[in-house]
């Protein structure tokens, strides 16, 4: 059952409005598939059990994060679906990947490569901008 | 003539994997609208032109002679190509002030490009630059 283009754009949205924007635990059984792999460039967490754990860590450390996506920036076919997003915060208020808060707002550009199965994502993969948002927060010096 | 979602890829393929592996800019004015946009430079504001993909790639040529451009995911619908790609080389010559490693690097990127009649009028591109510099030493790798 492939998911119409519709369909893929709404529920590419809710990755990141209700899921990543809102921490919606909800919205992440309703959206993503239980043997989801999500990829990063350092890491890959696998299934939604991992990935909650995952997204409230980044919504605790990031003090209202959001992301987003224009619908004219998100492209379907067939199975696949690719996005470029802006992420946001207002202040890096937690430690996060060994860094302690900075209090700074970053944000950043990326792009992610999500797979449908059964009209949910069972896989997410992500290329950001991961060095300018260290360099944004204080964890490297560019 | 309207180009097919098919076709636009292929343009897409030619113009990116000459660019970067010949090293060839003859693309850039065969497949580049008058006014297309480039909304990845290296300075972080949209540009009209290729001055700063010209730049990227002279760039990286020089520090990585061998430098190889591998596309592995490709999604093309309407006017947008998307693609997931490597880019793979050793690290010869000096490297944004980094004195040659000899390292080999491999770092993913993905890219859109919006076309119209058959040239690119947009471009975004997002590369890995974490992976790329710790590969190369410059940072220390994110914490497990």
């Amino acid at each position: 059952m492939t998911t119409s283009p519709d369909e893929a754009k709404a529920t590419v949205q809710r990755w990141f409005h209700e899921i990543w924007s809102q921490g919606d635990e909800q919205a992440v059984d309703e959206v993503l598939a239980p043997d989801l792999a999500f990829i990063l460039s350092f890491n890959q967490v696998n299934g939604r059990d991992a990935f909650k754990r995952l997204l409230q860590a980044n919504r605790t450390a990031f003090e209202n994060l959001t992301y987003s996506a224009n619908d004219d920036d998100i492209v379907v076919e067939s199975d696949k679906a690719a996005a470029y997003w802006t992420m946001h915060t207002d202040k890096h208020r937690g430690t996060w990947q060994n860094i302690p808060p900075s209090g700074k707002e970053a944000s950043i550009h990326g792009m992610s490569l999500f797979r449908f199965s059964n009209g949910q994502i069972s896989e997410i993969r992500v290329i950001s901008d991961f060095y300018s948002l260290l360099a944004q927060i204080g964890g490297i010096e560019q | 003539m309207a180009y097919t979602p098919e076709e636009n890829n292929q343009i897409a393929k030619d113009f990116f994997e000459t660019a970067w592996n010949y090293g060839d800019f003859s693309v850039l004015d065969k497949y580049l609208t008058p006014d297309s946009m480039d909304y990845s430079t290296l300075h972080g504001h949209p540009e009209q032109g290729s001055d700063s993909f010209r730049q990227i790639i002279s760039m990286f040529r020089a520090g990585f002679p061998d430098i190889h451009l591998t596309i592995e995911d490709e999604i093309y619908t309407g006017d947008k190509v998307v693609h997931r790609w490597v880019l793979s080389g050793t690290h010869s010559e000096p490297f944004m002030g980094m004195p040659a490693t000899g390292k080999q690097v491999a770092f993913n990127g993905m890219t859109i490009v919006e076309m119209h009649d058959g040239k690119i009028a947009g471009r975004w591109s997002i590369p890995d630059m974490m992976g790329l510099m710790t590969q190369l030493g410059a940072v220390p790798p994110p914490p497990a």
